[in-house]
């Protein structure tokens, strides 16, 4: 099964991560903290974007 | 580039040049105490308005949002910013590194390696910023 994002490491760069959606292409660049910075953590930020408690 | 049916034109790497002047935006997404180093296309200077959230249902504007002139090139600075928001900062004091800035707040520094600005999220989760540079 084709996994749902692939993960890049932007070039020059500690902690950002070019996501792109396998489905539609979509691309999203996300920056990780430090201590979870593997392309599963990139991953995990977009799937489980709540943007907080927003009001 | 894709235009969808709806006419929506989307770029989804690269800048806009007009009439030589070229236009940078990016949306990020940037994990708690975590900091982007971005770079713009032919641009070390510009009008930076950095908002976060902008996507949502809640904009967070008048909390996280900032509108300021910056020049984050060789000899980076930047005036008081336009706008501010309750919890948005400036820095010129170095790279910033997640937690340079105060907790609770996005912290935008012009210093570090010129031409990179960085946007630090200490807002307690991870957000979606929209950042344009005119």
């Amino acid at each position: 099964m084709e996994p749902e994002y692939t993960a890049q490491q932007i070039e020059g760069t500690d902690n950002g991560w070019m996501l792109t959606e396998s489905e539609t292409g979509k691309k999203h660049i996300v920056f990780c903290n430090a201590n979870a910075n593997a392309a599963e953590d990139a991953v995990a930020l977009i799937k489980n974007q709540t943007d907080g408690d927003l009001e | 580039m894709r235009i969808d049916s709806a006419g929506i034109v989307e770029i989804a790497e690269g800048s806009v040049t007009l009439n030589g002047n070229t236009i940078n935006a990016i949306q990020v997404t940037i994990a708690d105490d975590a900091v982007a180093a971005l770079t713009f296309n032919n641009r070390s200077g510009g009008l930076l308005w950095v908002l976060c959230s902008g996507q949502t249902t809640y904009p967070q504007v008048t909390n996280f949002g900032g509108c300021v002139p910056v020049d984050f090139g060789a000899s980076p600075t930047y005036p008081t910013p336009i706008f501010a928001g309750t919890s948005f900062a400036m820095n010129n004091n170095g790279a910033l590194t997640g937690t340079t800035g105060t907790n609770g707040f996005v912290t935008v520094g012009t210093a570090g390696t010129a031409g990179t600005l960085y946007v630090e999220n200490r807002t307690g989760s991870s957000k979606q910023f929209q950042i344009t540079l005119l």
